[in-house]
């Protein structure tokens, strides 16, 4: 192998490396006192590990079946070491189509390792990767900036410019499919909730209907007993008539139940984001919470969890979009419920809890949703966010769920915290702003 | 007699008050209602020996499981008849209150009729 090939081959394994996150393969290709530039999350590291981890992260926000194509490389011979320039897309394959995600351009310094006098072994000193300038930097890798068109364009070309859009027009098609995707499986999880929440209040609907039925006859029969020592006061027409009335009340109360279970179920399966509305969010996440809850129940019949509210009645009626966070607390709680089950079937004793409490003063609602589950480890909690990541096992979850939440959340221009303690709990803490419209 | 109905619908107790409320009145029965299975257990420590003869209770109810309940129930006091009612009438839920000792599982809705045909044969038995 010549020197050349070694080094050449040598960088395409650091590329493959960082796509696939492998940190043994990054360690050995990088030299101890490395250098990177780049346009990512970070615009300067220095030093092996911090250098792994700009690779590591770098690309993270990226679907995880990613690869790169090589558009044009250049080799320049040097003293004990050699400079890569080279153009190279990063793309990934979906239903046999490749899609673009990124165009990048990178000079690259390799050099001999320093221990390592006698064999010719290459290290990366320096890297400097960026978008070209043709496309227009952004200092962060984030689909929905490309998808809002907050880019930079200054393109000169046509050709390219067709390129790019038909590629910004890609991905976001492709975000909606997505999207759609994890929808349809949240309503296929509650659709088993939402059956037995409408079967019900129906059962009480028919129950009440029945019993009124009976009370009408048993009142015909009294007051043929009616004569002049017999006064309709006297008889039991007017009880019969308040256990009507009180009937007829339930009647009406469990039907508007069984409504609204409905119009929340189609409201959550319309495609479109509808628009903010006032919603009673002490309502919403009571309804919410049973949905899961049976929904959790009837697909795994062992499944048992204590779920405690505390609602604030002073919680204002907030302009909401109520499909969109519906679906946001539907996620949270999901996942909590799943958390705490979860532990419990490791730990026999364990008394799985999910925790909802709503409080709230004059600038913002508090919403926290607290389970008694194994908690999140540090190392993924700045992951939870990103589309794709999931700790189910797969085919349980889509890695949709918090992205979407978080997105819900951030146009409703609340904000979401966590908090977490390993083998204790989990709380997730959602903020929603009171505006003045909203009293 | 007395019976305890256990549901985490507190309409429930609305519903059989009318539904039996012939009975009540003539004084053959004597309904009483807890909301979980916490509940249920609490009453059922209420006098020693427990005076409820005959314990009818929901299976999917938060905290304890309906079947749960009927095992303390059957292992505390084995002579108090327990009979499910449960929305869920697959068979996995039948066979372990079966096997966990319930006496019938009434699906619901509720046959009235045959919870009535039921209470009946206890009283005149």
């Amino acid at each position: 192998m010549t020197k050349k090939d070694q080094i050449l081959s040598s960088h395409d394994n650091l590329l493959e490396a960082m796509l696939n996150k492998d940190e043994t393969m990054l360690r050995s290709l990088i030299h101890p006192e490395a250098t990177v530039f780049g346009s990512a999350i970070h615009e300067f590291e220095k030093g092996l590990e911090n250098v792994i981890s700009y690779y590591t992260e770098a690309l993270a926000l990226l679907p995880d079946d990613k690869n790169f194509k090589l558009l044009s490389r250049n080799y320049t011979d040097l003293n004990d070491g050699a400079l890569i320039e080279q153009e190279f897309e990063i793309f990934f394959t979906l239903e046999e189509k490749e899609i673009t995600l990124l165009t990048l351009r990178q000079s690259a310094l390799w050099t001999k390792k320093p221990a390592d006098k006698e064999n010719a072994s290459w290290v990366l000193l320096h890297d400097h990767t960026s978008m070209p300038d043709h496309l227009g930097a952004y200092e962060t890798i984030s689909s929905n900036e490309l998808l809002e068109g907050n880019l930079n364009l200054e393109i000169e070309s046509e050709k390219l410019k067709k390129r790019l859009q038909q590629l910004l027009l890609e991905l976001k098609t492709l975000k909606e499919q997505l999207v759609k995707k994890e929808k349809l499986a949240s309503i296929g999880q509650l659709t088993a909730g939402i059956a037995h929440e409408i079967k019900n209040p129906l059962n009480f609907v028919n129950n009440f209907s029945e019993i009124i039925l009976e009370l009408i006859e048993e009142a015909r029969d009294e007051i043929k007993k009616v004569n002049s020592d017999y006064t309709v006061e006297q008889s039991e027409v007017p009880d019969i008539l308040n256990d009507i009335e009180a009937n007829l009340r339930k009647i009406y109360e469990h039907g508007k139940r069984a409504d609204s279970i409905v119009k929340s179920m189609l409201l959550h399966s319309r495609g479109k984001s509808g628009k903010p509305i006032p919603t009673d969010l002490n309502a919403l996440i009571d309804e919410y919470f049973k949905l899961a809850y049976h929904g959790m129940r009837a697909a795994d019949s062992s499944f048992n969890i204590d779920i405690k509210t505390d609602f604030d009645e002073s919680v204002p009626i907030l302009q909401l979009i109520p499909q969109d966070i519906s679906r946001a607390f539907l996620n949270i709680i999901n996942n909590a419920m799943y958390a705490a089950n979860g532990l419990s079937k490791e730990h026999k004793d364990h008394k799985p809890l999910v925790h909802i409490t709503t409080s709230c003063n004059r600038n913002h609602v508090k919403i926290s949703i607290k389970d008694n589950g194994p908690g999140i480890p540090d190392e993924i909690r700045d992951k939870i966010f990103q589309p794709f990541f999931t700790t189910k096992p797969s085919g349980d979850g889509t890695g949709l769920g918090l992205s979407m939440t978080y997105e819900i959340i951030k146009m409703h221009k609340g904000s979401l915290e966590i908090d977490s303690q390993p083998n204790q709990f989990t709380e997730f803490i959602i903020k929603l702003p009171i505006t003045k419209a909203d009293y | 007699m007395k019976f305890l109905i256990v549901d985490d619908e507190k309409d429930v107790e609305m519903l059989f008050l009318q539904k039996f409320r012939k009975e009540i009145r003539k004084g053959e029965i004597e309904m009483i209602f807890a909301f979980s299975g916490l509940e249920a257990l609490e009453i059922l420590k209420d006098t020693d020996p427990p005076d409820v003869v005959y314990v009818f209770s929901d299976i999917n109810m938060p905290v304890m499981s309906g079947i749960e309940l009927l095992q303390m129930i059957k292992t505390n006091y084995p002579h108090i008849k327990v009979s499910m009612i449960s929305a869920y009438g697959d068979n996995d839920n039948y066979q372990k209150a079966i096997e966990s000792g319930a006496k019938e599982f009434f699906t619901k809705p509720i046959d009235f009729t045959s919870l009535k045909d039921e209470i009946t044969k206890i009283v005149n038995s």
